[in-house]
């Protein structure tokens, strides 16, 4: 899709360049980043606002915006077309119409795009002398039982392939800094940091808390009304459980360190917390309704 | 070794051309932490990320310190809520 910068800094196509540097100063205070924590559409937002800025607050690419449309980028690479074609006229040319084809720089726009934005990050505007370098942002998925265990994952930022060690217990939005992976410093400056942040997927079966983990347990009426024993899988692997006589719909038990790991407390773990359901048979043979007819007798007797 | 992890200010606010003034009212404000070692004042390195923040809000986006200072508590809060939000909501699951 078509993108008008115009459009979206809401400024006349005839606008002064201070008028562009009020409007995107007054959109920028309302989506940047800093002023938005955690929120994805304000960071797409300001992007757009921001590649906008850009160009038109440069007069030389708003020239070559203003001509070409989205393709400014290529605006030489069209021009140097435009006069070969003219000096070609009698080889035909490029046969008309668009010279590189539909989409062809997609890959190309994306990457100048990503260093639009990282720009804002490196120091104040247009300035060529950087210190540090920029912070980088990554999103890293996990399912619960990856959160688990603390294991070693390898993630790719920004097409460099970084190994980190992801420590039990990390929760659902945690953020950790990776010091010294983010951009490189210019001047022999340091590298900037790294933040990872970590999104958990819900798991089916089991509801974490922090640290503990509930989980719904059914159990069938005979073992609720007599007791017994049933075997329930935990993260921690299979546990036995002895359920008590007559034990109530809705009954809580607290498996105590079956829960989740304390994030970087090694061997801490929190409590498992089992809701039984009781599951009230069905299609019940003849006998079965003679006994229990039986037994609403005896209690209705007591 | 802990001198080398320190940011000089001086040389950091030449290099990114933010004011030394700028920098010493963050510290006079609470925003930011300032070590002086040796009478020279360094900037704590977990808080550059948040004088490159500050920073940005000043020079990026035309606020000034007292605006800076109320968004910075504003910000603290939100993100305190967000946190709130994000527990809530797994509680909140488990009776879903």
């Amino acid at each position: 899709m078509a993108t008008d910068y115009y459009k979206t800094l809401g400024v006349e196509r005839n606008a002064t360049t201070e008028q562009i540097k009020a409007a995107y100063r007054k959109l920028a205070r309302k989506h940047h980043p800093d002023l938005n924590p955690n929120d994805e559409q304000a960071k797409k937002r300001f992007q757009e606002i921001n590649e906008a800025n850009e160009v038109l607050s440069d007069p030389e690419s708003r020239k070559k915006y203003d001509k070409y449309g989205e393709q400014w980028k290529h605006a030489d690479q069209f021009e140097a077309a435009e006069k070969q074609r003219g000096s070609q006229q009698a080889r035909g040319g490029f046969g008309g119409g668009d010279p590189y084809g539909g989409g062809g720089y997609g890959g190309a726009s994306e990457a100048d795009f990503a260093d639009l934005f990282g720009g804002m990050f490196g120091g104040r505007g247009g300035r060529q002398v950087k210190f540090r370098g920029p912070d980088y942002q990554a999103e890293s998925r996990l399912d619960l039982r990856g959160a688990y265990k603390t294991h070693k994952q390898t993630l790719n930022v920004n097409g460099k392939q970084i190994r980190i060690t992801v420590p039990a217990g990390v929760e659902d939005g945690q953020t950790i800094k990776i010091g010294g992976h983010g951009g490189p410093g210019t001047n022999g400056g340091p590298h900037g940091d790294l933040y990872i942040t970590f999104r958990i997927a819900p798991d089916p079966k089991f509801q974490r808390v922090g640290k503990d983990l509930y989980i719904t347990e059914t159990v069938d009426l005979t073992t609720a009304l007599l007791g017994g024993t049933l075997t329930l899988d935990t993260l921690a692997g299979a546990v036995k459980l002895n359920v008590a006589p007559e034990t109530q719909n809705n009954t809580k038990v607290k498996l105590k360190g079956k829960g989740f790991p304390v994030y970087k407390k090694e061997g801490e773990f929190g409590d498992l917390y089992v809701t039984y359901t009781v599951e009230l048979p069905k299609n019940l043979t003849e006998r079965e309704k003679e006994l229990i007819k039986e037994l609403a007798e005896l209690r209705n007797k007591a | 070794m802990e001198n080398e992890e320190l940011i000089a200010m001086e040389v950091y606010c030449d290099h990114e051309g933010v004011e030394v003034s700028f920098v010493e009212a963050l510290h006079d404000r609470g925003l930011i932490r300032i070590t002086t070692v040796k009478e020279q004042r360094f900037i704590d390195p977990e808080h550059l990320s948040r004088v490159e923040k500050l920073a940005r809000m000043h020079y990026d986006l035309d606020i000034n310190l007292e605006g800076i200072e109320a968004i910075s508590h504003l910000l603290e809060r939100m993100e305190a809520l967000q946190q709130d939000m994000r527990s809530l909501s797994e509680r909140l699951r488990l009776y879903e």
